[in-house]
């Protein structure tokens, strides 16, 4: 058990510490158009790809794409 | 050496890094995830070893069950599911690596069944092994039941480590943080998906760019994997962190 900390009402509440922001290093600039525009075109065709890789493999476990 | 020999080589020498600095980091933090990615890894850098001794070297039936249970069959699966325990920790996770580990455990054994069956004098040294090991292994009519589980586990491998990674860079760049992170799991993504094309061009009869893949692969990857675990300033962080894919 501690004992319950006296609050003074008069005294200023302490202020949360934060770490300042580097904005070159962890923020994406919003109006940056390779983050914008070409990152959500590249991680679609990713994903197109992926569908696609996984069909033919799955055609290929059922027989339907010939395998040499 | 030959061009067949050296591709391989290569991808071996940057798997050997890459799956050193991923085992310690599972040292250092000990989260599952390091380790099945090492373990997977460590495979993909054996079987590229494997090709590469098929170039120099010549024939050998150890390394040839090296190169198909671990280079062929296994890696994807395990590497992926890596990505899979960063993402989910809930219980239906360990009913999924306790089948990896029983199928990988049932894998072998159907490879160790096939050994004394393969057909060494159809080993031509000047021809890549993954274009030639279809005449060396029987079919899967003829008992080589091991091929039918390959699908099964790259499949599996190319959903959760590709699927994770692109999913990961989505949010990060949903939240607009940490750049870092959303191109290092894009190369991640891309590298993936590099050996999975080659793969897969291979099993269609195109066999030629299977080691310019691996090497590829095995470069993005690692490339992916140091661009997404640099350091980050902790306040931005916080809300993302166990997304990485290279967390």
């Amino acid at each position: 058990m501690t004992e319950p900390e006296m609050v003074d009402p008069g005294r200023p509440k302490q202020e949360v510490r934060r770490t300042p922001l580097k904005p070159s290093a962890s923020r994406i600039e919003s109006d940056s158009v390779f983050y914008t525009r070409l990152v959500p075109v590249i991680l679609g065709a990713l994903a197109l790809m992926t569908i696609v890789l996984i069909v033919i493999a799955a055609g290929v476990l059922i027989g339907v794409v010939p395998f040499r | 050496m030959t061009l067949s020999g050296i591709l391989p080589f290569a991808s071996t020498i940057v798997m050997l890094v890459f799956t050193i600095s991923v085992f310690r980091r599972w040292l250092a933090r000990r989260k599952a995830h390091f380790l099945f990615w090492s373990i997977g890894l460590a495979m993909f850098g054996a079987g590229s070893f494997a090709e590469a001794y098929f170039a120099t070297l010549g024939w050998s039936p150890v390394v040839f069950f090296i190169w198909y249970l671990f280079g062929a069959a296994l890696n994807a699966g395990w590497i992926g599911h890596g990505s899979l325990l960063l993402f989910a920790r809930k219980r239906w996770v360990h009913v999924l690596t306790a089948l990896l580990i029983g199928g990988s455990l049932f894998a072998g054994y159907l490879m160790l069944s096939v050994m004394p069956r393969l057909d060494a004098s159809a080993f031509n040294p000047a021809v890549s092994i993954g274009e030639q090991y279809r005449t060396i292994m029987p079919s899967v009519s003829d008992g080589a039941s091991v091929r039918l589980t390959t699908p099964f586990f790259n499949i599996y491998g190319l959903i959760t480590l590709v699927g994770m990674a692109i999913w990961s860079a989505w949010l990060f760049l949903r939240k607009q943080v940490l750049p870092n992170r959303v191109l290092g799991n894009i190369l991640i993504a891309a590298g993936a998906l590099s050996i999975g094309l080659a793969s897969t061009l291979t099993r269609l009869g195109v066999g030629a760019y299977l080691y310019l893949g691996e090497l590829i692969a095995a470069l993005l990857m690692y490339a992916g994997f140091v661009m997404a675990g640099a350091p980050a300033p902790q306040a931005e962080a916080s809300g993302v962190t166990e997304t990485s894919a290279a967390d």
